[in-house]
């Protein structure tokens, strides 16, 4: 029997009991809405926080810090500024910044405190890496031999302008005890916002000479260096190269390795949730396997005529298998267009009962961090649903139905005809 | 008889069936046939050892009250279920060497079977029930449109293609059956008590349809009942009782007075 007419018969059946082919179908759609929901809204979360790590990160910025190892098991135990050179002379690495950092407060006569950090490195380093991006709102960078001079990092209320004197009170240790020091700075120019940026947060920085900060903080040493390079598709390759520069002591982040860390994550937690959505496809499996059951119990007289009017086993078994390939694709099909349309509404609903800390504190920490969502004001969540989803969709509630009809359909492909033939 | 020989395919089948067509005199033959049941650890036969032979063209008639085996015996001839003993041959083929598949081919191009209770599909209107083993035998769509139309203008439903079995009466739906027997143009119809379930003038109508296909067609019949007005039309009429042949002898060879 040729499949269009197969094909034909099963649809002529199932919408002669259309409720029993509903509630059949509905097993399936729920499954699918399920896994479909679940993927889509993930995948609109992963782009979200892909699109908000790539704006964060800036993507050809590598980050240098010592230890090495994932673990930092061994390496060296600080970076100093000769380390740059070493940087500095791979191919590729267009420029470097070494610096260091230590929270603080800060304070001038007339507007008060701010809790910050404060940032030592060398300014023309900072212009080197950063200048494209930097924007001064007020002054400039300060003169190349000054030792005293600051700039400061957008602020939504300023404590200060340009020529203004500010003050940290830096906690330093003398021999044994620590004493509080009060340390002036000019301010040569304020930033204009940044917004998010990787390992050197920008807003609400206040940024000294390295030297000046080195004297201060009685240190040689640097936290980090950040090396930008010529070409993003490189990074790998070129932090690599820094390694092996290093005999892996260090630790180079590359801003793809952390998006992939970030997306691992989700990914984990995406099969988890999918692994729970299967159950309820692993239920509308069965219920199927239930029904088909009935249905051939039903149906014995009719499976008996056909197989009278010559009909074979495998005719009777591609009916029966036919139907549950037609009851997958129904319930694949609604399945999927309820889920996308539940996905969308959660996707409008969830930045709302969110909003706020949050997505915000996901992981950034203080919004100023790599990747804050910027108070989650403009977070949206978009869900996505490729087609490659849809397909794998379909294909297993196909799958599933086929699996648990088989038993079924086997059943009435070796049922006796003249038994059937006399079954009430 | 060669048919000892298994049988492959449906290819070899059909062209096995050509062959022995020319070399056998009788279009259905029975010997010894038995067919036993176990109904629990009782052993019912159904079928004891009945020699038959019937001629190409022949309206033979088996009378018999219910269960004296005369549905078991049609359906051993029309390959529908498998003896116990003996063996029956269709168009010259041994049943016995035939497997599941070809046993299936059988029913669908060389016999019709026409039933007590109709047994339409339901679901399916008269148009579709006829094209139902059309299907199953790969006929191409137009083609079974066609012949099914043809088919149920032949035995008079013309008009009721559409309808399903439930807004049939009776005598149509046996119509339909009856066109549905023939969709495959086989030489051999068997009836299993087809008036058993119609009132006395449809069934006399039905009675004489057979008859008229009989003549019309050359198509051989073997039909099983009690309806007494079958002797009228049959060539040749067997009393059957408790799985044996008892009687035979003559039948009417006329047209059914109406």
């Amino acid at each position: 029997m040729k499949f269009r007419n197969i094909l034909g018969l099963s649809w002529t059946n199932m919408r002669r009991r259309k409720t029993r082919t509903a509630l059949t179908t509905l097993g399936i759609v729920v499954g699918i809405m399920a896994v479909v929901s679940i993927s889509a809204l993930s995948g609109g979360f992963e782009a979200q926080i892909t699109d908000q790590l790539t704006q964060g990160l800036d993507m050809d910025i590598l980050t240098v810090l010592p230890g090495g190892g994932i673990l930092g098991g061994g390496g060296l135990t600080t970076l100093h500024m000769n380390d740059t050179v070493v940087i500095q002379n791979i191919t590729g690495v267009e420029a470097t910044l070494g610096f260091s950092q230590s929270g603080t407060t800060v304070y001038n006569e007339t507007d008060g405190t701010l809790d910050t950090r404060i940032v030592g490195l060398n300014f023309t380093d900072l212009e080197a890496t950063y200048g494209h991006r930097l924007r001064f709102a007020d002054g400039g960078f300060p003169d190349s031999g000054s030792n005293d001079s600051c700039i400061i990092g957008y602020l939504e209320d300023p404590i200060a302008a340009v020529g203004d004197n500010v003050t940290t009170e830096i906690l330093v240790r003398v021999g044994f005890t620590f004493v509080y020091v009060n340390v002036s700075f000019i301010v040569s120019g304020v930033l204009e916002e940044v917004g998010s940026s990787g390992m050197l947060p920008f807003d609400r920085s206040v940024f000294i000479p390295l030297d000046t900060y080195q004297t201060l903080f009685n240190s040689e040493s640097i936290d980090m260096i950040l090396a930008r390079i010529a070409d993003p598709t490189q990074a790998d390759a070129i932090a690599e190269e820094i390694s092996t520069a290093f005999e892996d002591q260090v630790l180079v982040i590359v801003p793809t390795a952390i998006i992939n860390t970030v997306m691992g994550v989700f990914d984990i937690m995406e099969v988890f949730l999918l692994a729970i959505a299967s159950i309820a496809l692993l239920v509308a499996g069965i219920s199927i396997l239930n029904i088909m059951l009935v249905s051939v119990m039903e149906r014995t007289r009719e499976i008996g005529i056909m197989k009278a009017l010559g009909a074979k086993d495998r005719t009777i078994l591609s009916q029966f298998l036919s139907e549950a390939v037609l009851l997958g694709i129904i319930g694949g099909i609604f399945g999927i267009i309820i889920g996308w349309v539940l996905a969308y509404g959660m996707g409008l609903a969830l930045p709302l009962l969110f909003s706020g800390g949050m997505t915000g504190g996901f992981v950034g920490g203080d919004g100023n961090g790599f990747g804050g969502f910027g108070g989650s004001s403009n977070f949206t969540l978009v869900p996505v649903l490729p087609l490659e989803t849809i397909f794998i969709a379909i294909c297993f509630a196909v799958l599933i139905s086929v699996i648990f009809a088989i038993y079924p359909a086997r059943k009435a492909a070796k049922l006796d005809p003249v038994k059937a033939l006399r079954y009430e | 008889m060669t048919g000892e020989q298994p049988i492959q395919s449906e290819d070899t089948l059909t062209s096995l069936f050509d062959y022995q067509s020319r070399t056998s005199e009788f279009i259905i033959e029975a010997s010894k046939l038995s067919k036993t049941y176990q109904m629990g650890s009782v052993e019912v036969h159904a079928v004891r050892g009945v020699d038959l032979q019937v001629r190409r063209g022949e309206f033979l008639v088996i009378l018999g009250v219910s269960g004296s085996g005369k549905s078991t015996l049609l359906h051993l001839l029309g390959a529908l279920d498998q003896p116990t003993e003996g063996k029956a041959y269709v168009e010259g083929l041994d049943l016995s060497t035939l497997d599941h598949n070809q046993l299936a081919d059988v029913r669908l191009r060389r016999v019709g079977f026409v039933f007590q209770f109709f047994n339409l599909m339901p679901q399916l209107t008269a148009q579709g029930n006829v094209e139902l083993p059309l299907k199953f035998a790969d006929v191409p769509a137009e083609n079974a449109h066609g012949r099914a139309r043809e088919l149920l203008t032949r035995v008079g439903l013309g008009e009721r293609r559409t309808h399903v079995p439930s807004e049939l009466s009776g005598g149509e739906q046996q119509r339909v059956a009856i066109a549905r027997a023939l969709a495959n143009n086989p030489r051999i119809i068997l009836a299993d008590e087809p008036t058993g379930n119609l009132d006395t003038k449809t069934g006399a109508e039905i009675i004489q349809l057979l008859r008229n296909l009989n003549q019309t067609q050359g198509l051989t019949f073997i039909v099983v009942g009690h309806d007494r007005r079958l002797t009228t039309v049959a060539d040749r009429v067997i009393e059957m009782r408790d799985g044996e042949f008892v009687s035979e002898r003559e039948g009417g060879g006329e047209e059914l007075v109406q």
